[in-house]
């Protein structure tokens, strides 16, 4: 029971950051109606920008993780308005394509600036596990784990926040719901494309700064990350922002559970059955919007 | 002309969600009809057509074909059976040329198997050909002869709405639905839209239509059943049905679509 | 009737010819370029297998390199471990990656694209794990050492006849291809990808022929998958990993939606690694820039926009002419 608790808090950890990464994803699809398959390269970005600003400009994490944010953005902007701005009235399978191949193109940006090699994140907070007494045994909780589902859990709460108290969250929505019409209310579709883009690239940067310490940094941690985020998000409802939540802690759950009960090899493979189960069920994920096309 | 039933829809209801589009709706086409369907905008003609031609499933009801049940039948089956549509909101093959289009029409009538094709049978020769001229003759039928190889895409907007009156044809069906045929059309377009329906039901296809066009609907059918938020409110001739008082309120402030 | 214009034709008996010809151009006991034309050979068949999947039906799949795996590995694993005879390993190979193919097809007619390439992708990550942890069967991480060469009538075939023989699989591999596309079943395929409702209404079983293209398209990667293991005599997961980047290249550089997309896409991009000889650790982002730029400009693929240059050119000649579909 203790290892199954264990389990589940390392899962929630973990889920939290498939989740911060699957929010991102989700909301460029449902304002933008577009799946954005280089998302898990910005989180790898973001990675290597707080190594950077950490470690070689020995900057304090608060910084470190504003700066990864927004240095991601940037990044992230530059290359929506050269590469992606143009094809937005493009037939769908033109800009996934090439989001696909905007994948390769980031991570030969930072193979360019930092080289190939993996490079080690030393660890911002203390690893110090905090022994809970739990049922005769006990439970084990680092420090990280609680940074991680507290960042991870503020951002989120703000993001919710944002959406539905702010002029432009609430724009977003309307975006989501209906381009045509929000523009001709005034909406700015611009403003609405670079909030979209910068949040989902906060997002992934502060991901990526916190998983840094854990599985090092290379050019390559996106490409499977980025998959288990869109997993997630697709679990839980493509487009759907609680949907996102929900999809990367079950996803995180999933994994710890698998490796802990069946076997750490295959937890890939576990998850992309569950994946398929899931969506089996419910086509539109867990809580996604049924699409009811008109004829 | 036949007196039998072709085509009947006992007690249809369509609910989405908590909306009732369609209410209880009971419908008989006879063979060799023009039968028009006419309502105010959401009235649920379009979405009755969705059930016919079975791309919805019906809450509740039946709708049966020849004496057949073909309620619970995937659209594919249902064009098979001998049911054919157009669409309100044109759906062509749009990077195809017309005849192409008109070609895949005849597809459940094309005589051919993937094996047949991988070894260039004898018999998959001849079913192309057979499937070819009478794509040609379709699009002759409609007056479209001259643009066989015309993309669909470039077609303009009346015509592409008559290629999909011959794509429809191509199935050699025994009812032919019309979603909407005259939108966007001029008064010469209308009338010449009118004699290629009289043609149709000349050579033996029932026409079932929705129209907003008043006076094309009311000259052009045999018989006449008006659906105002989801239900019938009104059945019969042209005439009988233009000076009924239900009618005339359901479409009180929209009288300027007549 | 399909009728393909003379100049049709005659550019592909002039293709086949140059193919004919090359490698003794090249020179018998060149196993460099042997290798390269050889792979021209498979990334063809692969590239117009993943065009009948996402060109003709729509369904983007973003793991068809898996199928090769598989297809591959069954080869290897019939042939070298089983002890079969190489044809009968390949008719296995290809059945099975049909059977994996049609497992898909099943996603693929319940998901619309995001979600499917999602799948597809997952599908292939699965795949490469299984490879690389079942090391009973597949030789793990190590690799899957030892595929023999082909041996017909007890004669082992080198790498230059072995070019022969991938080239004419290949040829029958288009020809193939070229009868599903110009007949029944290749319009029906096309109508479910421009508009599958409609499609539906023509009496096409949409999901059912969803799903038979998703069979055969996977059939014929894995048959690329049994050249290529004969080729190298040697599989690894991670060889796999590479071709799904280059694949895509391909198959969206090439152009989409016919023919000789694909045969484009295959030579140009087959060739890049070569004259990139010296930048090889960038080609992941030259694929990348690749692939972004022909969306933007040239969405059509090479030959796409070859010929819509052509037709622009055709219709200055034949003034307000509307656009005609050719072959």
């Amino acid at each position: 029971m203790t290892m199954f608790v264990q389990a589940l808090i390392g899962g929630i950890s973990q889920g939290a950051i498939y989740a911060l990464i699957a929010l991102g994803y989700s909301v460029i699809y449902s304002t933008l109606k577009m799946g954005h398959f280089a998302q898990g390269d910005f989180y790898m970005l973001g990675a290597f920008i707080g190594l950077f600003l950490s470690t070689q400009l020995g900057l304090p994490a608060v910084i470190v993780f504003a700066g990864a944010g927004l240095l991601t953005s940037l990044v992230m902007l530059g290359l929506e308005r050269v590469a992606y701005r143009p094809m937005y009235n493009r037939p769908m399978n033109a800009l996934l394509i090439a989001t696909l191949g905007m994948q390769y193109v980031v991570q030969q940006i930072a193979k360019l600036i930092w080289g190939s090699d993996i490079k080690r994140f030393p660890a911002m907070f203390n690893n110090q596990a905090i022994h809970i007494p739990f049922m005769g045994d006990s439970v084990a909780v680092t420090p990280q784990n609680l940074w991680v589902m507290g960042i991870c859990g503020t951002l989120m709460i703000a993001l919710v926040l944002f959406m539905k108290k702010t002029k432009t969250g609430i724009a977003m929505s309307a975006v989501s719901m209906n381009r045509k019409a929000a523009s001709l209310m005034g909406v700015k579709i611009t403003t609405i494309i670079t909030a979209t883009y910068t949040i989902a690239a906060c997002l992934a940067a502060v991901a990526g700064v916190l998983m840094g310490p854990v599985y090092s940094v290379s050019f390559s941690m996106g490409g499977s990350m980025g998959t288990k985020a869109m997993t997630a998000a697709v679990m839980g409802g493509f487009g759907s922002i609680p949907g996102a939540m929900l999809g990367g802690v079950l996803l995180g759950i999933a994994e710890t559970l698998c490796s802990l009960y069946i076997s750490t090899a295959y937890k890939d493979v576990f998850t992309f059955i569950i994946l398929l189960v899931v969506l089996f069920w419910k086509p539109q994920g867990i809580l996604g919007q049924a699409k009811i096309t008109k004829v | 002309m036949g007196n039998e039933i072709l085509l009947k829809a006992e007690k249809v209801t369509m609910r989405f969600g908590g909306l009732k589009a369609v209410d209880q709706v009971d419908m008989e086409i006879k063979q060799g009809e023009i039968h028009a369907l006419i309502g105010p905008n959401g009235a649920g003609k379009t979405t009755f057509f969705n059930v016919i031609s079975g791309i919805y499933m019906p809450t509740s009801g039946q709708v049966l074909f020849d004496g057949e049940d073909i309620t619970k039948l995937k659209p594919h089956q249902v064009t098979q059976r001998g049911i054919a549509r157009t669409f309100q909101n044109i759906q062509l093959f749009e990077s195809m040329s017309a005849l192409e289009n008109v070609m895949i029409g005849h597809h459940t009538r094309t005589d051919s198997t993937v094996l047949g094709t991988m070894f260039h049978t004898k018999k998959m020769k001849e079913a192309e050909w057979k499937c070819y001229h009478k794509a040609e003759a379709m699009l002759e039928f409609v007056g479209l002869g001259e643009e066989k190889e015309t993309l669909a895409s470039s077609l303009p907007y009346g015509k592409k709405r008559i290629l999909e009156i011959a794509r429809a044809l191509a199935s050699e069906p025994k009812i032919i639905m019309l979603d909407e045929p005259c939108a966007g059309m001029n008064a010469s377009e209308s009338n010449e839209l009118a004699q290629t329906i009289y043609k149709i039901r000349d050579s033996g296809i029932t026409v079932l239509l929705v129209e907003h066009d008043m006076k094309f609907v009311m000259g052009i059918s045999d018989m006449v059943t008006v659906l105002d938020h989801g239900g019938k409110i009104c059945e019969g001739v042209p005439e009988k049905v233009k000076r009924d008082p239900q009618v005339i309120e359901a479409y009180l402030g929209k009288e300027e679509e007549g | 009737m399909h009728k393909a214009k003379k100049s049709t034709w005659m550019v592909i008996a002039v293709m086949i010819a140059a193919a004919l010809v090359a490698p003794v151009v090249a020179g018998p006991k060149n196993n460099y370029m042997l290798n390269i034309l050889i792979s021209y050979c498979y990334f063809g068949i692969l590239a117009a297998s993943l065009n009948l999947l996402i060109g003709y039906t729509g369904q983007m799949s973003l793991g068809h390199a898996a199928f090769m795996a598989i297809g591959g590995y069954a080869y290897a694993i019939l042939n070298k471990t089983l002890g079969m005879h190489f044809l009968i390993a390949v008719i296995g190979a290809v059945v099975i990656s049909f059977i994996c193919g049609l497992f898909i097809g099943l996603a693929c007619s319940k998901l619309s694209t995001i979600f499917l390439a999602m799948t597809t992708s997952g599908f292939a990550k699965a795949v490469t794990l299984t490879i690389t942890n079942e090391k009973w069967l597949t030789g793990g991480a190590n690799g899957f050492t030892g595929i023999p060469k082909l041996t017909i009538l007890g004669h082992k075939l080198g790498n230059f006849e072995l070019y022969y023989v991938a080239l004419a699989i290949t040829l029958f591999v288009f020809l193939f291809c070229y009868r599903l596309i110009y007949s029944k079943t290749g319009r029906a395929m096309q109508a479910v990808r421009n508009a599958p409702i409609a499609a539906a209404a023509m009496g096409i079983n949409v999901n059912g022929y969803k799903f038979l293209v998703c069979g055969i398209s996977a059939a014929l990667a894995g048959l690329a998958g049994c050249i290529y293991a004969v080729n190298m005599n040697y599989l690894s997961a991670d060889m796999f990993n590479k071709t799904s980047i280059t694949l895509l290249t391909m198959t969206v550089c090439g152009g989409m939606g016919s023919l000789f997309g694909p045969v484009a896409g295959t030579l140009v991009i087959g060739t890049l690694p070569e004259l990139l000889r010296a930048f090889s650790g960038y080609l992941d982002g030259v694929y990348g820039v690749l692939i972004i730029l022909v969306m933007l400009f040239m969405p059509e693929g090479i030959y796409g926009g070859i010929r819509s240059l052509a037709e622009k050119v055709m219709s200055k000649k034949k003034a307000g002419a509307p656009a005609k579909k050719e072959a």
